[in-house]
């Protein structure tokens, strides 16, 4: 029973691994701490998953976790957030020496987005995903205005970063 | 937003090479270094030490070696055995309540519920402590002792008092202050993220 639960789930997660990625994305800088939030999200997810009905799609189950996990429950080490010192500022370098295409855009709003606090973060991630003001605000514990008007100000204060 | 559309076009490409079934199933095997974990783990230690200071307390009240009064024994050894009990018992329904699959408000909410109920035990428990520590050397110096058959007070100026209880006041701050200087320390660290955005989701609410 054991190994068909792990099969079922190591299977459904390698399929829909993206959804943790992108996250992973947003919330670190570096390769080390990227893979460590992943096996994080990863281990927390396996820990849930005996209690997962299939009444939620799997994906959307995820998110929460990923969410959470990201937000609350991962921790940063030392030695990483020096390493993202330098991999910011070999970044800022290169984004001044080449011309705006878009995947330098792409660079820059990414670079941008880790410039915002972690709740905003999820905001812009849920935004991204597509998903509508309802599943946001259940999603992080707000009400629907309080999300939109935290959205907008996210999205103002990304404006702001991105053209100063 | 324009920036943003840039984004969303390219979000849903894979941005990162698929790690595999096996490296999935070798990471479901390895043990989480989450915040919960480690504010479970010193909570556990915080209790436990709480449980055994009560238990001293108790062993030692029983051997008369705290000169006590009757009643103020009787609340110790109550105070001494329901304070662990009641924390520990509020602290793993609280824990219990800590899910992953909560929204983010909640989850937050529970888990600084749960910290709030050991910070409170182990305030409860330096409290008990500075009382206890006060009131026995109270008793101790102003009860008579027989010394030869003979009846005498431990100390006999009011200036020995005074420094004594001085030297006594002081003595317990520090060992206080310490306690709770680490102790703040420790949990300003482990929970200085958790709190930054509660207060942030907090604030939606004002």
């Amino acid at each position: 029973m054991d190994k068909e639960l792990e099969h079922s789930f190591v299977t459904q997660l390698e399929k829909h691994q993206n959804i943790i990625h992108k996250v992973c994305r947003l919330y670190t800088n570096n390769q080390d701490a990227h893979n460590d939030l992943f096996q994080e999200v990863t281990i927390q997810l396996w820990r849930a998953f005996p209690k997962f009905r299939g009444e939620a799609k799997f994906s959307t189950w995820m998110y929460r976790i990923a969410l959470n996990t990201a937000i609350t429950l991962y921790r940063k080490s030392k030695r990483k957030i020096q390493t993202n010192d330098i991999a910011d500022y070999n970044f800022k370098i290169k984004s001044e020496e080449y011309d705006d295409t878009e995947e330098e855009q792409l660079k820059l709003m990414y670079s941008a987005i880790k410039q915002l606090s972690d709740i905003e973060k999820a905001l812009i991630f849920l935004y991204l995903e597509e998903k509508n003001y309802k599943e946001i605000s259940e999603t992080m514990g707000i009400s629907e205005v309080n999300a939109r008007v935290k959205m907008n100000r996210a999205k103002g204060k990304l404006k702001k970063i991105l053209n100063p | 937003m324009e920036e943003l559309d840039i984004l969303k076009k390219s979000w849903n490409k894979d941005i990162h090479p698929k790690i595999s079934a096996e490296s999935i199933y070798k990471m479901i095997l390895k043990k989480s270094s989450s915040a919960v974990k480690w504010i479970f783990i010193i909570s556990m230690i915080e209790l436990a030490l709480g449980l055994s200071s009560g238990i001293l307390l108790l062993t030692t009240n029983s051997e008369n070696e705290l000169n006590l009064p009757s009643w103020l024994e009787t609340i110790v050894t109550i105070a001494g055995i329901l304070i662990p009990i009641i924390y520990s018992y509020k602290f793993f329904r609280n824990y219990q309540t800590i899910n992953t699959t909560s929204s983010v408000k909640e989850l937050l909410n529970n888990i600084i519920k749960t910290r709030k109920t050991v910070k409170q035990f182990v305030l409860v428990n330096l409290s008990l402590i500075a009382v206890m520590v006060i009131f026995t050397s109270y008793y101790t110096l102003t009860t008579p002792m027989g010394v030869n058959n003979e009846i005498a007070y431990p100390l006999i100026t009011l200036k020995d008092y005074f420094i004594l209880a001085l030297v006594i006041l002081i003595f317990t701050a520090i060992v206080i202050g310490a306690c709770l200087f680490v102790y703040f320390l420790l949990y300003g660290i482990l929970m200085r993220k958790l709190n930054k955005n509660h207060k942030e989701l907090k604030q939606l609410d004002l």
